[in-house]
């Protein structure tokens, strides 16, 4: 590693430096993003005047939105998933045998 | 009665031809790594456009119906990860040309078709990142199309890219032009490997062999030890679906690559998309042109790896920084 120090100090650097990036006021009302607003978008270049997301839609999405961590957090504990990080587990110790393990020279020099 | 060679048929032992006994080190393996990452990529791909619909109002909907099973769940996030692998890859391994100079002479193509491949990949990693369709996707899409409205010609292809299509122009970019171009890109770029030879290692006996088989052996192993990470991570730390999308709102950040513009944009503007990209590819591209002396230990060999370093550093700094740090608003 004759130039892992660069690397390093550069991350020690990055990481006593200020926070980064402040400020992002948004002083405009989000507007969910549809294909009638995409049309409008199409046609006049701007986003931020239309928006024209039915109640239905608003509803099914906050539902849909809400589902995403309840999802995610269910399948984590879910059977498949610890069957899968098994597996995945003994191929990465199976990736290493064949790295690591010696074998029986099988040609060259 | 002796045969002709020509009418002996081929066996796949006819494959295993020495290669440099250097081949089988991590460094002169990860192009190979690299290579399978995109197989696997392929084929989870292949899986995961037979459950996704290509349109702005189901997009979303449709990557959440599949998270809702665990199989889907994580399949998703191993394409996702093994994608964000994959580029960490294809930069392990230009790194590794760079220090080796491994770019010059008649190599000097195949640097040339590994930059592109470079700029395919990230291509990739983009236009995936868009086909989600929630803040995330439409956040990266907006500040796309705001920065090649900046080019010349560049307002009538954003403005192609507007509208009720454009999920379905991101997912026909990603399903069809860019696999081309992969193609086109790593077909030529094998092929001049097998051409000139593995690139030799500074200090190394070329004398010393071992066989394409080993060679291919090592690689799968590396693979298997990278991969198998990458579905431990996928299954631990499922791949994120953000809300939305809404406009008016900027909430989240790039993927990893990408948080080095970021900043850069944040200084600068909007323009720094288009700048620093076209000064990386110009930079890259004219580094086998610079650096022509056979000389491993020439003024300008150590110029541009030196060159190399600051950039990356740059790079990485500028990553961590706004990777701590919370999202800025650009547009609008």
């Amino acid at each position: 590693m004759k130039y892992g120090h660069v690397f390093a100090m550069a991350s020690v650097l990055a990481l006593s430096t200020n926070a980064y990036g402040q400020g992002h006021d948004t002083h405009e009302k989000p507007e969910k993003v549809s294909s009638a607003m995409m049309q409008e978008t199409a046609m006049d270049t701007t986003h931020h005047e239309s928006g024209h997301a039915t109640h239905t839609q608003a509803a099914r999405d906050t539902v849909a939105e809400r589902d995403f961590d309840t999802i995610r957090a269910g399948v984590k504990s879910s059977t498949t998933f610890i069957v899968i990080k098994a597996l995945a587990l003994a191929v990465v110790l199976i990736g290493l045998g064949v790295v690591y393990l010696p074998r029986k020279a099988s040609g060259g020099s | 009665m002796n045969r002709d060679s020509s009418e002996k048929s081929w066996t796949l032992e006819d494959l295993n031809y020495d290669v440099p006994a250097h081949s089988l080190r991590f460094g002169y393996t990860v192009g190979g790594v690299t290579m399978f990452g995109l197989m696997l990529l392929a084929i989870t791909g292949i899986v995961l456009a037979l459950f996704y619909t290509p349109s702005v109002d189901a997009a979303r909907t449709s990557v959440l119906n599949l998270s809702s099973a665990p199989l889907g769940m994580w399949l998703r996030s191993f394409h996702r990860w093994t994608a964000e692998a994959v580029i960490f890859m294809v930069v392990l391994h230009l790194t590794r040309v760079v220090f080796t100079g491994s770019y010059r002479g008649r190599r000097r193509l195949n640097w040339l078709y590994g930059v592109g491949l470079l700029f395919i990949s990230v291509g990739f990693l983009f236009s995936g990142t868009v086909l989600k369709w929630d803040q995330e996707g439409y956040e990266a899409y907006q500040h796309a199309l705001e920065s090649i409205a900046l080019v010349p010609f560049g307002e009538g292809v954003a403005s192609f890219l507007r509208g009720t299509t454009a999920v379905m122009r991101m997912f026909t970019t990603h399903v069809l032009v860019l696999p081309l171009l992969l193609i086109l890109f790593v077909v030529p770029h094998l092929a001049l490997i097998k051409l000139n030879g593995l690139s030799p290692l500074p200090g190394a006996s070329a004398k010393k062999t071992t066989t394409f088989f080993d060679h291919v052996r090592r690689i799968v192993g590396y693979s298997a030890v990278v991969y198998g990470i990458v579905a431990l991570l996928a299954a631990q730390f499922p791949a994120e679906l953000y809300p939305g999308p809404y406009a008016g709102v900027e909430m989240t950040k790039p993927p990893w690559i990408f948080l080095g513009l970021y900043a850069l944009e944040d200084w600068f503007g909007i323009g720094a998309l288009v700048v620093v990209p076209i000064t990386i590819l110009v930079g890259l591209v004219l580094i086998p042109y610079v650096d022509r002396q056979a000389n491993l230990h020439s003024a300008m060999r150590k110029a541009i790896v030196w060159s190399y370093i600051v950039g990356v550093t740059l790079m990485i700094v500028l990553i961590i920084r706004v990777g701590l740090s919370p999202p800025v608003r650009h547009l609008g």
